[in-house]
């Protein structure tokens, strides 16, 4: 065993680890785990959920473990394109994250088994929609035996689902802050008194919080515990409809309506959709991300080819529509994120290390930069050098659009401030990235002042 | 259906050492979470055994009016 590296993000749970040998993802079964795998693998649970799509697939593998004391098995899991985290989430995707947590829950019950633990980072996106990627976190059931996960799964999906309903859809970003999802006391002071009529929210967090305040370091006695096998459905069936009755109703944001609010023609926007699909089918990238993607238009012209496509936005209401987008079209290769791309996801957890940045899961293959220089430029007031050096980290080729001073949607910027961009030119904007990048090709769209540029990073 | 909640919460609070537990794992389940889910388990059990009676119920005396009929 030489030159493997362990998975950061799986120290927690003695079960297992996950490490990385020639860039190949495997994962350590330890002993102490291996009655319950042996239960999952030949009950028939593991069956069921993968062909439900419901758990990542893996393959028992001959290979050496990292950790030989210890070890059971090894497994090579099946591979998630793109990992993201609840934070990057808009609120579809975390409430439906959370019903497949329970759905997992309901059926792993008929099969006599539990899951021992439910964070919102066991579950990923694949194909459009959750899929459970923590194949150690099933165990075996114990008649009478409470809910492990039940704490954690109220702070990891009920508690942050009903702040972003009822109180606002920006407080899903507690989660960058709370590594274990939202303190439940911290949820309970800050949700609004109507959710105290609420059946499912005044137990599930607000007596929590309270019940836990009250037992908080008291000494308990394990003999006294006990939830019958009807009481643990029942807990589980009352989280599903708390969840299920969680609604977000968004008003059009700034960006919401973007596409209509454009002030270019119907030429222009097709002119601009031809330019981006011819540069991408010359490059044919493996994967793409897309930045101030909206909701997701010309993110489309990449996934609609099958090319894996991430669509980043600062708007949590253009990436809820896009996500509902994904799921009304059932969209395979699209994978709308939530994102702020001046300060983007950073480095999370035990060590810095847990939680990857947005950096560090780059690069990727071809960005797409649309309509997004200015807002950077002028909005955040950061310097075209500053902007390149960006993108030369993050990319191998890209397609960016400049949009010069004299267009409407820039002197809309420029409207309640004074204009001290004396660099913002095309000139310099050429100049600046040129010192990262060859650019490949350029052309001006329709009948407007921007440019469509396809440029390679002269590093990666 | 409110009050059955309050009035639960209330008894089982001043039962000291009431469904409480230690229970081995490798998360803290925490003693205040299992003590409320506890108690939520046991009121919506009791409250699907209710429904489940009514249906029962219902059906019996829809039943046999149907059968009159």
């Amino acid at each position: 065993m030489s030159n493997y590296k362990i998975e950061t993000s799986s120290f927690r749970d003695s079960s297992g680890f996950l490490f990385y040998e020639n860039e190949i993802l495997y994962r350590q079964i330890n002993k102490s785990y291996s009655e319950h795998y042996d239960f999952l693998m030949n009950s028939g649970l593991y069956e069921k959920l993968v062909s439900l799509n419901l758990l990542v697939s893996h393959s028992e593998v001959d290979h050496a473990p990292p950790k030989k004391n210890n070890a059971y098995k090894i497994i090579q899991p099946e591979l998630i394109p793109f990992i993201s985290y609840p934070y990057e989430w808009s609120f579809t995707q975390l409430k439906q994250a959370a019903l497949t947590t329970l759905q997992i829950q309901k059926i792993a019950m008929k099969y006599e088994m539990v899951l021992k633990d439910a964070t919102s980072y066991n579950v990923q996106f694949k194909e459009g929609k959750p899929i459970f990627i923590d194949t150690l976190s099933f165990e075996k059931y114990e008649e009478g035996k409470p809910w492990q996960a039940y704490r954690q799964f109220c702070q990891h999906f009920l508690a942050p689902l009903a702040l972003m309903s009822h109180k606002d859809i920006r407080l899903g970003q507690l989660f960058r802050i709370f590594i274990d999802g939202i303190p439940l006391d911290l949820a309970s002071k800050l949700l609004p008194l109507k959710t105290r009529s609420m059946f499912s929210l005044l137990t599930h967090i607000h007596a929590h919080a309270k019940s836990q305040k009250h037992f908080e370091n008291k000494k308990v006695d394990a003999k006294k515990s006990h939830l019958s096998r009807r009481s643990f459905e029942g807990v589980i069936a009352s989280l599903n409809s708390g969840i299920s009755k969680l609604k977000w109703s968004f008003e059009d944001t700034e960006w919401g309506d973007y596409y209509s609010d454009t002030n270019y023609s119907d030429f222009a926007f097709n002119d601009k959709k031809n330019l981006i699909q011819k540069f991408i089918e010359k490059n044919n990238p493996k994967n793409v991300w897309d930045l101030g993607a909206n909701t997701g238009v010309f993110s489309r012209l990449s996934s609609d080819h099958e090319i894996p496509t991430v669509a980043f936005d600062i708007d949590p209401v253009a990436v809820e529509k896009n996500y509902q987008i994904v799921l009304e079209k059932d969209e395979k290769n699209l994978l709308p994120l939530l994102l702020d791309l001046t300060n983007p996801s950073p480095y999370l957890g035990w060590e810095n290390n847990e939680r990857k940045s947005f950096l560090d899961r780059s690069p990727v293959d071809m960005v797409l930069a649309l309509a997004l220089i200015h807002h950077l430029a002028i909005s955040n007031n950061v310097p075209l050098e500053n902007i390149s050096r960006f993108f030369k980290k993050i990319c191998k080729n890209l397609v960016i659009e400049f949009i010069p001073k004299s267009d409407s949607q820039v002197q809309r910027l420029l409207v309640t401030r004074e204009d001290i961009f004396n660099d913002y030119d095309i000139e310099n904007f050429e100049e600046e990235f040129e010192k990262n990048f060859i650019i490949l090709e350029s052309s001006k769209i329709g009948n407007s002042e921007r440019v469509i540029y396809l440029m390679k990073n002269k590093t990666l | 259906m409110k009050l059955f909640v309050l009035m639960g919460f209330l008894m089982a609070f001043s039962i000291p050492g009431f469904f409480i537990s230690d229970a081995f794992a490798y998360i803290d389940p925490g003693s205040g979470s299992m003590f409320i889910q506890a108690l939520i388990g046991a009121l919506v059990g009791i409250a699907i055994a209710l429904k489940i009676y009514w249906y029962k119920f219902k059906e019996k005396i829809l039943g046999s009016s149907q059968k009159d009929e």
